[in-house]
């Protein structure tokens, strides 16, 4: 049974939006909330603003589509971090076909 | 210890230097503001330094230069090394023509292109001298004489660069392999490439990306006349009370020493150079060592890197293997119809993942969302990218000055770099762009776009040069044709800073050539 999304942390809820686990992990499978609050503290400003707990799928991204349509500066820099951080994990590599080849890693 | 030559720099030039001058007998004092890292143990995270640099990461995280431009801030690493720590190795010869700009196109309204006052057949032998030296791996240099081979065999072509062979071919444009300063075989003590993936903005796991750390500085160690100094600044180049060059000012633990030596070589690179000489100002030199003519600083370039970029047809298997650029033409170096020079095209490094979700993806692409997901998942693989380093038209107005009011931590102004790129590099950008585009069209690119020209800054990270320009007489430059500063017969420059002009090329082996022959006067001098 999934956790009610009222206790969730909100930035994982809105993580999990910016980069959904499908067939591959998603935001939150790679816990990237506590290193992204690190590298953008103004998240926090975001998160004041933007609360999407309790909206569907389709209402989360709506929301979200509106930040990025007013250029939003926060909004911006957490796509750009969140990705930052998802795609310089080696847990994401192996599902866009990119390995190191060097010995002891992936 | 008692040095004969004070050198500045421990990147590609400065470790040129050493080895030279310390293989002739003399002793040797080396400052390198950074560390001495271990290449292979260096930190190999995607957003570790260094390798974050090469996706856009600004601030302070980094130890090293720090440079104002295009409105911030940028710091760089800086070490032993340089920047052949974590460079892409693309060890070209300049065409014979870079080498005679201004009488093959004129000079522009607002620029200040010239003619080198030495020419591609009197550094031929260096460049033989430096590849092999330094180890650079290719098969041949169509554009221009040599006098020996390679010493390495070129790397492998794989499917894309096979791919790309054949399109160019289609256009008529002959294609070889891009030089490599890279062990394609064990070479001097080291062994081959993995090829593995993290090249270009990492350092070699295995050692076997050349660079002056591990090439001409161990060299220079080996003689047991070479002494090291890391983390030392150097703030100021001294002169005695009759103007005359005795030697360097530098910072090491927080202590402001005096170095002497008989000559010095600058070495820190087009940026470091003409900030550490604009520093030197005495009653001799009130604007500067070198600074006669009003040149020191000036004609700042770099390259402008128009970039290309499809989708493989199925057909075509990537296999993903480092370091990615494998083919290579030098079609549109030259007579590119109605503008100024062109440039090399070649395939790129291959991506990390983080550097092709902010590059790679095609126009229109969701940012986020499933829909990214699966365009990373879908394309990785099957993007293929073509750049060319457009060689920029200089001007007197890209330069190099002391930052008013922001200082590094010893409490030195950094170098502060006003400037925009000339209207006539952008024409050749434009130009070389739809070439890249044509070549991928022609190779039967299921689709291809290009990326916007970002800004019309000047480089602050890459291949810079021209800011102590090499002239025949005083008044047109900083340096004399072998690399001394006028009016000083015991101060040299060997960095980039001497280019006249920066070819339509990765710069390195040029500025490595030189270092050599400059190298070569200083000896002669000593004698």
């Amino acid at each position: 049974m999934s956790e009610p999304q009222s206790s969730v942390d909100p930035l994982e809820i809105l993580l999990d939006r910016l980069i959904p686990r499908d067939e591959s992990a998603g935001a939150s499978d790679l816990r990237l909330g506590d290193e992204l609050r690190r590298r953008l503290p103004d998240v926090t400003r975001l998160l004041d603003r933007v609360d999407l707990r309790g909206l569907s799928p389709i209402e989360q991204d709506a929301r979200l589509l509106r930040l990025e349509r007013e250029r939003d500066p926060i909004f911006e820099a957490l796509i750009v971090v969140a990705h930052e951080l998802y795609y310089s994990n080696p847990a994401s590599w192996q599902s866009i076909g990119y390995t190191t080849r060097i010995p002891g890693r992936p | 210890m008692k040095v004969d030559v004070i050198v500045v720099g421990a990147g590609l030039g400065g470790g040129a230097a050493v080895a030279s001058i310390t293989e002739a007998g003399h002793r040797v004092l080396l400052l390198e503001q950074g560390g001495a890292s271990s290449a292979v143990d260096a930190p190999r995270g995607h957003l570790d330094p260094p390798a974050a640099a090469l996706t856009g990461v600004r601030g302070d995280a980094f130890r090293g230069r720090r440079i104002y431009s295009d409105g911030g801030t940028r710091t760089l690493p800086a070490g032993v090394g340089g920047g052949t720590l974590t460079w892409g190795m693309q060890a070209w010869r300049f065409h014979p023509d870079d080498f005679r700009m201004s009488s093959r196109y004129g000079t522009p309204a607002g620029s200040s292109l010239a003619d080198w006052p030495i020419t591609y057949d009197d550094l031929e032998p260096w460049y033989l001298r430096a590849e092999t030296e330094l180890g650079v791996a290719g098969d041949s240099t169509p554009y221009a004489g040599r006098s020996g081979p390679y010493p390495l065999h070129p790397i492998e072509r794989g499917a894309v660069g096979t791919w790309l062979a054949e399109g160019a071919r289609a256009l008529g444009w002959q294609t070889f392999a891009p030089p490599l300063a890279l062990n394609t075989t064990p070479y001097a003590g080291r062994s081959a490439c993995l090829r593995c993936n993290e090249c270009l903005g990492f350092t070699c796991p295995v050692d076997a990306k050349n660079g002056s750390h591990n090439t001409f500085v161990p060299r220079a160690l080996a003689t047991g006349l070479l002494r090291l100094e890391t983390g030392a600044q150097a703030t100021r180049v001294s002169t005695d009370g009759a103007g005359r060059i005795i030697g360097v000012e530098y910072v090491t633990d927080g202590e402001l020493r005096t170095a002497t030596s008989k000559a010095v070589v600058l070495a820190g690179g087009a940026i470091e150079t003409a900030r550490l000489l604009l520093l030197s100002t005495s009653p001799h030199h009130r604007d500067g060592i070198g600074n006669h003519s009003d040149h020191l600083g000036r004609h700042l370039q770099s390259h402008t890197y128009p970039v290309a970029l499809g989708i493989l047809p199925p057909s075509v298997h990537n296999p993903n293997r480092g370091p990615g650029v494998d083919v290579a033409t030098t079609a549109c170096n030259h007579d590119n119809p109605g503008v100024i020079g062109g440039a090399m095209m070649a395939n790129d490094f291959v991506k990390t993942p983080l550097t092709h979700w902010r590059i790679g993806l095609p126009p229109g692409t969701p940012r986020w969302g499933r829909k990214n997901k699966e365009a990373m998942r879908d394309l990785y693989l099957r993007t293929v990218d073509v750049r060319a380093p457009v060689q920029e038209v200089p001007t007197p107005d890209n330069r190099v000055t002391l930052h008013p009011s922001i200082r590094d931590p010893l409490g030195v102004p950094v170098a502060s770099l006003p400037g925009i790129v000339h209207p006539e590099t952008l024409r050749t950008a434009e130009v070389i762009r739809q070439r890249l585009t044509d070549w991928l069209a022609a190779s039967g690119a299921e689709r291809t776009w290009t990326l916007p020209q970002l800004n019309r800054g000047l480089s602050d990270w890459f291949h810079q040069a021209g800011t102590c320009r090499m002239s025949a007489g005083p008044e047109d430059g900083v340096v004399d044709p072998s690399g001394r500063v006028h009016g000083h017969d015991n101060l040299f420059i060997a960095d980039g800073s001497t280019n006249v002009t920066n070819g339509g090329f990765n710069p390195a082996l040029t500025i490595l050539a030189l270092a050599l022959r400059t190298a070569d006067q200083v000896v002669s001098q000593l004698r």
